[in-house]
């Protein structure tokens, strides 16, 4: 059996001991660390002793700014921390309502602040214990979580005024060099108010922070600050366009020629070197002339919603459509003002999000979901209970019916043996049926290049020899050769098909905006602890298990091995994904080159494997009623 | 380490916290000596770009814009260090005399095994891609190629894998 990606992933990621003239260089490099942060803080402290600097004594320590804390989705009211009903009014507002109720002086103040000391930063004028440390770092989770505020707010000193030795203290300017920011602690171990006071002061200066991003974006260009006056529906609408697909790729080039669209191969994923080089004179026309386009790229669903002229951008895979014409200036500046406005709109929806301005990212309204649950049936996802077996005659959606027989055991002596098949849905004439379990291993295409699934050989093998293997003559006349319906490539006509990526979220009842289905993201074990989760919050029919015979021809399926090995090294349970297999769906996106998608054992999208690469086969078929 | 815990320390490192750079170091040692053994062929060339990527990162830490791209940034130090001791080393000898990484130096870890099994050109691409779970788009940004150089190299790197194991089994 070849080794899954999966399975080269945990190759990989196998930690091992560094050798020792690694471990040995690395610690040189952090002596040199140190001994300059030393050679700095000695001078430091010899400056401020010779300006007759009134600082205590002892090692300073730069604090600065956590990272901007995620949504708070909850509020839980902790009484634990101050205990008494003050504290449960306090609790009332989120540390975002906090934020918001600062008024413009006292942003000014803390911008100020910010100006004053530089990179964000202010000292400590002692180092924290590493009790106090702790503790700190505590009590930011739970304001991170609303579960504990300070009661007051750090004190201001004015320039000259002496610290008391009670509280803590800011006074602008009294750190290093007489510009940095210093936080005067008393030399007994701080309260739980006292770290809250240091904790809400840091978020109050990176809420400020970002409040300014906006502002100073806007001034640092004229075509940025035509940006910033776009409408939240504006910025909502190309955010969506090009960043709400699940695809996995986005900002492509797709250039359609005689309505065929043109795969890597072909060139037709990018711009020629003619139009590169006029791409890069009007994005300076755009920056520094303030060039814009007459018109603006159209926004299609579907790449089959291209008409062939002009910019298109496509929300289902957010690549620009081209013709295939020479692009001229004008469609040029529509690309670079779209893409422009797309990434600054992802831009200010993150900071809104991270102001606590919006809940989420926005994600596609309601109504266009309605017109997509009309392309097929959703009941299938409604009928979670438990499966029974019925009779193809008289069975419903979500029964399990048997039709056709293929080898599945792995014993051929004993003949082969009846399928499995899920009904998805039905219509007055047929029914849609899904094989239950993976029944065989084949590429999608055996050469690797691009390819359509009607150009592929998969699609013919499953009409050719399986058709033939699977089910009797009788059988094959109740199968319907009826149009099917695809993404990319035009409609086919198919007595065995593959389910779609679109296909797979209607039926299993997965919102595509809101699940993102596609497989490692750049934070590998947060993308791997995603995936374990999607087990339990999945359609539990979305996994397939290979049969032994296809396991047999080289399916593969998540081991035993594997689990323990994500256990082992990310401390990530994967036993509910023991298993189950990967298998192909019909979509491959042939101006994205040699690739089609599938599921992968643990129900997720892997967007783009290689088409001559083996996967599990789930075929569907529609038999008459 | 969550990519939230990362940027908190990248923020604490570029404020010149050197605690928290050296935990950021840490945390991506492993990663670092991957990438650097899947260039030069042995352990003490990539100490030395180690060690210098280090230095580097401490000193151009405030020049990273974007603390997201923490990962990308050094990774891309490190690369630009190593391909500088190869032609440091090219007095010596010649790049394409460079011994194969020697299966056994130091550990029988299965990734020098794999890294072993493949063409010099790939190794990097596929330690990228699945030590540091860099995507292709974001490969090609660091190695200035394009996205499909990439899936093609790595689609080759995969073969030669599956043909190695297929035939090791």
């Amino acid at each position: 059996m070849g080794r899954s990606d999966f399975e080269i992933r945990r190759i990989f990621s196998e930690e091992e001991v560094l050798p020792e003239v690694v471990r040995r260089k690395k610690h040189e490099a952090y002596d040199t660390i140190f001994d300059q942060v030393k050679a700095q803080e000695t001078r430091k402290e010899e400056n401020a002793q010779s300006e007759g600097a009134t600082k205590r004594k002892g090692k300073m320590s730069l604090h600065r700014l956590g990272t901007l804390p995620k949504v708070a989705g909850f509020l839980i009211a902790c009484v634990l921390v101050f205990g008494g009903t003050a504290v449960a009014t306090t609790l009332l507002l989120n540390r975002y309502d906090r934020m918001k109720q600062m008024e413009q002086k006292e942003k000014d103040t803390l911008w100020g602040d910010l100006e004053q000391g530089g990179n964000l930063a202010y000292e400590l004028s002692r180092q924290l214990t590493a009790r106090e440390s702790d503790r700190l770092n505590k009590l930011r989770e739970k304001y991170k979580s609303n579960e504990a505020f300070p009661d007051g707010e750090l004190a201001r000193l004015v320039e000259g005024e002496a610290y008391s030795g009670e509280g803590v203290a800011l006074c602008r300017g009294a750190g290093t060099n007489g510009t940095e920011n210093l936080i005067y602690l008393p030399e007994r171990e701080l309260t739980d108010e006292e770290l809250l006071e240091i904790v809400e002061y840091e978020e109050k200066l990176i809420y400020v922070v970002h409040e300014n991003n906006e502002k100073r974006f806007a001034e640092s260009a004229d075509w940025a600050k035509r940006l910033t006056e776009l409408t939240d529906e504006e910025v909502d609408y190309y955010y969506l366009a090009f960043f709400s697909t699940r695809m996995g790729l986005f900002d492509g080039y797709c250039r359609v020629v005689n309505g065929v669209f043109m795969g890597s191969t072909e060139g037709g994923d990018k711009l020629s070197a003619s139009e590169n080089v006029r791409y890069q004179e009007m994005l300076r026309e755009y920056e520094e002339k303030g060039r814009i386009p007459a018109s603006e790229a159209v926004v299609i669903e579907k790449p089959e919603d291209y008409a062939g002229n002009g910019i298109a951008v496509c929300r289902y895979d957010a690549n620009f459509y081209l013709p295939a014409t020479e692009l001229t200036d004008e469609e040029l500046l529509q690309i670079i003002d779209f893409r422009k406005k797309a990434y600054y709109s992802a831009q200010r929806i993150d900071d809104d999000v991270k102001l606590g301005h919006r809940q989420a990212r926005p994600s596609l309204p309601q109504k266009e979901s309605d017109e997509l649950k009309n392309l097929s049936s959703k009941k299938f996802s409604e009928t979670t209970g438990e499966t029974k077996l019925s009779d193809l005659n008289n069975a419903a959606i979500g029964d399990l019916v048997e039709f056709g027989s293929y080898e599945q055991d792995g014993d051929c002596a004993n003949g082969s043996e009846k399928i499995r098949w899920y009904v998805l849905d039905e219509t007055q004439d047929c029914y849609v049926l899904l094989a239950e379990r993976i029944l065989d291993d084949k590429a999608f295409n055996e050469e690797l290049k691009t390819v359509s699934w009607a150009d592929s050989d998969l699609r013919g093998w499953l009409n050719g020899e399986f058709l033939k293997t699977a089910f009797s003559a009788g059988e094959q006349s109740r199968i319907v050769a009826d149009e099917v319906r695809n993404e990319y490539g035009g409609d086919t006509k198919d007595k065995v098909y593959l389910l779609s990526d679109r296909e797979i979220c209607e039926y299993f009842g997965i919102d595509p905006q809101a699940v993102d289905l596609t497989v490692f993201g750049t934070d590998v074990k947060a993308s791997l602890k995603r995936q374990a989760e999607l087990l339990d919050e999945l359609d539990p029919r979305l996994f397939a298990k290979p049969t032994e015979e296809a396991l047999k021809r080289g399916a593969e399926s998540f081991e035993q091995a594997s689990v323990d090995a994500y256990l082992k090294f990310d401390k990530i349970d994967f036993s509910k994904a023991l298993g189950n297999g990967s298998w192909w769906h019909r979509s491959a996106s042939p101006q994205q080159g040699p690739f089609a998608n599938a599921t992968v054992s643990s129900g997720l999208v892997n967007a783009g494997q290689y088409v001559n690469d083996a996967y599990g086969i789930r075929p569907v078929i529609r038999v008459r009623k | 380490m969550t990519q939230g815990e990362l940027e908190a320390l990248v923020i604490r490192a570029k404020a010149r916290d050197p605690e928290a750079f050296m935990k950021l170091m840490d945390s991506q040692m492993q990663v670092l000596y991957k990438i650097a053994r899947s260039i030069l062929s042995n352990d003490d060339d990539a100490a030395d770009a180690i060690q210098d990527t280090i230095l580097t990162c401490w000193e151009k830490s405030s020049a990273l814009r974007e603390n997201g791209y923490f990962k990308a940034w050094s990774t891309r130090i490190l690369i630009n260090r190593c391909y500088e001791i190869i032609r440091e080393n090219r007095n010596v000898t010649y790049v394409e005399e460079l011994p194969e990484i020697p299966v056994n130096e130091g550990s029988d870890a299965e990734w020098k095994e794999a890294l072993a099994v493949l063409e010099k050109e790939n190794r990097l691409i596929v330690t990228l891609y699945y030590v540091q779970g860099f995507r292709t788009k974001e490969i090609a940004a660091i190695l200035g190629m394009t996205d499909g150089a990439v899936r093609k190299r790595l689609a080759r790197a995969r073969e030669q894998l599956k043909r190695y194991y297929r035939e090791e089994a």
